[in-house]
């Protein structure tokens, strides 16, 4: 605890002025100005109180000596044990400057569309829970320094007959100096948590005094420096690469293109790589929900948020209820159309439906995969593998943009099938070509299906948690009923419409199934964490 | 007349679960778009300076590629 000089209170940093404020006697003082009485012995290291959770394992570090009741990671009411520790020093400190409530307001701003989140994620009981915490960064720091480079440059040109191509030597000297780029040190703090709450402004970075931690949880950093230097070090290249481009391409040479790999920048421009420890500000809160905790996090200087939000079964459900009715009308008049063979043609729109549900389950279930194994999440990676990761950019791209990158894909499908599946349609339902042949038309779409169904199935089986879901196989299982159905009463409307519903459910059962795999992968486990701090005075200090 | 309804409810149903499900996928993993602007070399939040002097260029080598028949044909076609 930072004592008052004047009081001897307690004295906590506060937000709004960026000064350690006393509580009893409304002194304030710059951080830089107070020390704890063994500070100043080591300059590399501070001392600091560490508390531990018996319910997860984590060790909390804090700066006060009051015990927290509630741990932050694992959502749990506990009294948690007390040690002194001492703790390396980071370079630098980002404070806070967005407060609790300026915090919630942010969060409530981006969950006012998140319509089937759980309640309780909107309860100001629960909001009020969120927790300043500084989180471990690593600020690498990249160097560019060549007095004689020598790189390559291409110019084309394109004639009726061939191509010419000219090679230049690019010759120069290089100074860079890049700061700034930044990487969660937490192997818990998620990767893409921490890259949806970035960017955190390097130029308003300070000088660590411990006192700056009075208020505030902070963990500390337990992913190694090594696990990310390759990224910063590829920035700078790229960057490198790209002035060069812009300075070499000048008149008569105006044509003339770089090709740079990333090896050969490094060896040619000589960039090395620093890293630093920093602390920067991060408003933090965790659900818990059946042993697992979601989590929400808001940037503590530029007031960005980010979460995973689970989905409500029950608000889902009642949101299919209420779709159902204004669905309702539309179907009931599209079936009117075709009052004699209604079964028929719900039989044959469940058979195209069903085969474009079972696609988006292959699709969601490989994203899914993407998502469980850790292999978008650096830190993680290498606590599992003990090995560096080199993010495939692209992958992750097309991880976040899913929906974007493989809309066009999926939409040019669904019409194939679509237009297929009229074109059979018209011929078999419409215009009542033979029964046989309609029967060969929709058995060649139920094997599809099935096929469609299992190539799911294998896909989900290799995730982990897929033992606790059957939702595919009952899919199949339908299918199968399906085809038997058809085999034997074929003709028979109320058999064919008992298909159809068949269908129908198993492509509910799942589709229900990629809900509770999504609420799986939204929720983590309560992590188990080195150390880190907290002061529950601060929260009621800092709204 | 039942056959149509309950077609109808199911097919209705079908597209309810369908539609609601992309939808609460949509939402559920809500972040603030602001400052979310491109940031092609992921330097937001950082400071840079990068200077390259003395640049000089010396032509190396050229080489004349002789277009196949195929080559020729695609790029009178554009």
């Amino acid at each position: 605890m930072f004592a008052c000089k004047n009081c001897g209170g307690n004295i906590i940093y506060d937000i709004k002025s960026g000064k350690l404020v006393c509580k009893h006697c409304q002194s304030s003082f710059d951080p830089e100005n107070v020390t704890k009485e063994n500070d100043s012995v080591d300059y590399d290291y501070f001392e600091t109180t560490v508390f531990t959770c018996p319910q997860c394992g984590a060790a909390i570090m804090c700066e006060d000596n009051e015990a927290s009741s509630f741990c932050t990671y694992c959502s749990s009411s506990t009294v948690l044990t007390s040690r002194i520790s001492k703790e390396k020093k980071p370079s630098y400190i980002i404070p806070f400057t967005k407060t609790k409530a300026e915090c919630i307001e942010e969060y409530k701003k981006i969950t006012k569309k998140a319509i089937f989140a759980p309640s309780e994620f909107r309860k100001d009981s629960q909001l009020d829970k969120f927790k300043a915490i500084y989180m471990p960064y690593w600020c690498y720091e990249v160097t560019q320094d060549s007095n004689m480079f020598d790189v390559t440059g291409t110019e084309r040109y394109d004639e009726q007959t061939g191509s010419m191509s000219s090679f230049y030597s690019i010759n120069g000297m290089v100074r860079g100096k890049f700061t700034g780029i930044c990487k969660d040190a937490s192997y818990n703090f998620s990767d893409d948590l921490s890259e949806r709450i970035a960017p955190f402004h390097i130029k308003e970075k300070k000088k660590f005094y411990p006192s700056y931690l009075s208020g505030f949880y902070a963990d500390v950093s337990d992913v190694p420096s090594k696990v990310y230097e390759h990224e910063p070090i590829k920035i700078a290249n790229e960057v490198a690469r790209e002035v060069l481009q812009g300075e070499a391409a000048r008149g008569e040479f105006s044509n003339v293109k770089v090709y740079l790999s990333n090896d050969q920048a490094t060896e040619q421009f000589n960039t090395t790589v620093e890293a630093k420890k920093a602390l920067f500000p991060v408003w933090f809160l965790s659900f818990k929900q059946n042993k697992k905790v979601a989590y929400v996090t808001v940037n503590g200087q530029t007031g960005k948020a980010a979460s995973d939000l689970p989905v409500s079964i029950m608000k889902y459900l009642i949101a299919v209820l209420l779709a159902t009715l204004v669905f309702f009308v539309p179907s009931a008049y599209l079936f009117f159309l075709f009052w004699e063979r209604a079964p028929f043609v719900f039989m044959d729109l469940m058979l195209l439906l069903s085969a474009f549900v079972f696609v988006l389950y292959y699709f969601e279930i490989k994203r899914m995969q993407i998502i469980e194994t850790d292999s978008e999440d650096a830190g993680k990676f290498y606590r599992k593998y003990g090995v560096v990761y080199i993010k495939n950019k692209e992958k992750h791209k097309s991880l976040k943009n899913f929906y974007n990158i493989y809309k066009t894909d999926i939409i040019t499908f669904a019409m194939y099938i679509v237009i297929v599946g009229i074109y059979i349609w018209s011929f078999t339902s419409v215009f009542g070509i033979s029964d046989y042949f309609s029967l060969i038309t929709k058995m060649i779409f139920i094997v599809g299906n099935i096929v469609l169904a299992l190539i799911g199935f294998i896909r989900s089986i290799s995730l982990k948690n897929t033992s606790n879901f059957y939702g595919i196989l009952v899919g199949v299982a339908s299918l199968v009923i399906t085809t038997l159905i058809m085999l034997l009463a074929y003709s028979y409307a109320y058999a064919v419409l008992a298909g159809g519903v068949f269908i129908c459910i198993g492509c509910f059962v799942t589709v229900m199934d990629l809900i509770r795999y999504h609420n799986e992968l939204s929720t983590r486990k309560p992590p188990y964490l080195k150390k880190r701090g907290g002061d529950v005075i601060a929260d009621s200090y800092n709204m | 007349m039942p056959t149509v309804i309950i077609c109808s409810l199911f097919l209705a149903f079908f597209a309810a679960f369908v539609s609601v499900y992309f939808l609460a996928k949509l939402t559920s993993a809500p972040s603030d778009k602001k400052n979310d602007e491109e940031d092609e070399f992921g330097l937001a939040g950082s400071e840079f300076d990068c200077k390259f002097k003395n640049i000089r260029i010396h032509s190396r080598v050229s080489d004349f590629y002789i277009k196949t028949k195929e080559e020729k044909n695609t790029d009178n076609k554009r």
